[in-house]
């Protein structure tokens, strides 16, 4: 029996603003999600990498983030933040459709202990935007997202900066613990 | 500190288990809530690459660290930490063998409130540097991330790793055990602390 298994994998193609993973299995013990991701956003050559979990909408759930990115060779970039309101933890940024249309980043996510019911969770990532065709819009960002609360992550939606669709493939890997 | 659950029949095998493809779990435990440490014996030698994943970081102090222990030797280890706050990155490099912290931060203490997650990559960990000669070998390297959180207030990132250098010596030595260990014998893991180790590839004979 294999320790690491394929939950699911797929395809997004421009028919949503979102990849909405729901009814996540509960048997593994972590559970980790790779990605080539676009968001098909004309204006920019990298957009915000954002996850949210659960199907939190406008909830009252605090959703923190922090990533520290490189862009175009310029220092590093931090953004962080705590707030309620606005269930969105970004973690850091991936490519748009802006001069190249067929680019994707390479997008990893890693959700420790996601099924566990008895603590509040946080989320790790790493991003690489590098735009072959311009050198003006390359990044690399390492990111983390919690949100409190102790429900175990059973859904995950990961979308660009906006309303624009995206897209990507993905598989969503279940790390098991015996 | 006993020693977690192990996947049954995984030692004595000449590379890696058949019956479940490139990564295996090895074994796993969780704190005990009286004890420093969390420790991985008798590491099997017939994987490329260990990976460890820790869920629910709580020690009983607050403001503690957490330390790497190789073989039972605490010293001879270089680390790197790259690590921000909310506004500032952070650079701690050690270059001299003074340290075997990582992160160079403190660790999530019994809050509920209190979040954290390390995911550690060792690469290249046996005697042979895993690739079957004895070149290279006995300095496996590591590849860390690591998130800590407190009190839903502030969310730190940590990117970095450590180094081992066997024996200060340079000679070869295979990592047969990893410790993780609080930063004072009296601060302890709590009992919700997760740590998974898991084993990647086939190391070559």
């Amino acid at each position: 029996m294999a320790s690491l298994e394929i939950i699911a994998e797929g395809n997004v193609d421009n028919d949503s603003t979102s990849l909405s993973l729901t009814g996540i299995d509960q048997s593994y013990e972590h559970l980790s999600i790779d990605l080539n991701f676009q968001e098909n956003q004309t204006n920019y050559r990298s957009e915000e990498f954002r996850v949210s979990v659960n199907g939190d909408g406008l909830s009252s759930y605090y959703y923190g983030g922090t990533h520290m990115s490189l862009k175009n060779g310029n220092a590093w970039l931090i953004q962080s933040f705590h707030q309620s309101g606005y269930p969105v933890a970004i973690m850091g940024f991936a490519a748009g459709a802006y001069q190249n249309s067929a680019q994707r980043s390479a997008c990893r996510l890693f959700f420790p202990g996601y099924s566990n019911t008895n603590f509040e969770k946080s989320w790790l990532g790493r991003t690489n935007s590098q735009n072959y065709t311009a050198g003006d819009s390359d990044s690399l960002a390492f990111s983390v997202g919690s949100r409190t609360g102790t429900s175990a992550i059973t859904a995950i939606a990961i979308r660009g900066s906006g309303g624009s669709n995206i897209a990507c493939n993905y598989t969503m890997y279940g790390w098991k613990s015996a | 500190m006993p020693l977690g659950a192990f996947k049954t029949g995984m030692f004595g095998a000449a590379g890696s288990s058949s019956d479940g493809g490139a990564i295996q779990w090895i074994a796993g435990m969780n704190g005990s809530g009286n004890s420093a440490s969390l420790l991985f014996d008798n590491i099997p030698q017939t994987y490329k690459h260990l990976r460890f994943v820790m869920s629910n970081i709580h020690q009983t102090a607050t403001n503690s660290n957490t330390f790497f222990i190789f073989n039972g030797n605490s010293s001879n280890i270089r680390m790197a930490d790259y690590w921000t706050d909310s506004s500032t990155v952070y650079n701690f490099w050690r270059n001299q063998l003074q340290s075997n912290k990582w992160p160079d931060h403190y660790t999530p203490g019994t809050s509920t409130t209190n979040v954290g997650s390390h995911l550690i990559d060792v690469m290249g960990y046996t005697s042979n540097g895993a690739d079957g000669t004895s070149t290279y070998s006995g300095y496996a390297q590591t590849f860390m991330m690591a998130s800590y959180g407190h009190d839903n207030s502030t969310l730190d990132l940590h990117t970095g790793g450590v180094v081992w250098q066997p024996n200060g010596t340079g000679n070869p030595a295979a990592i047969t055990s990893i410790e993780i260990y609080t930063y004072h014998s009296s601060d302890h893991w709590l009992a919700e602390t997760r740590v998974d180790m898991y084993g990647i590839g086939t190391a070559a004979t």
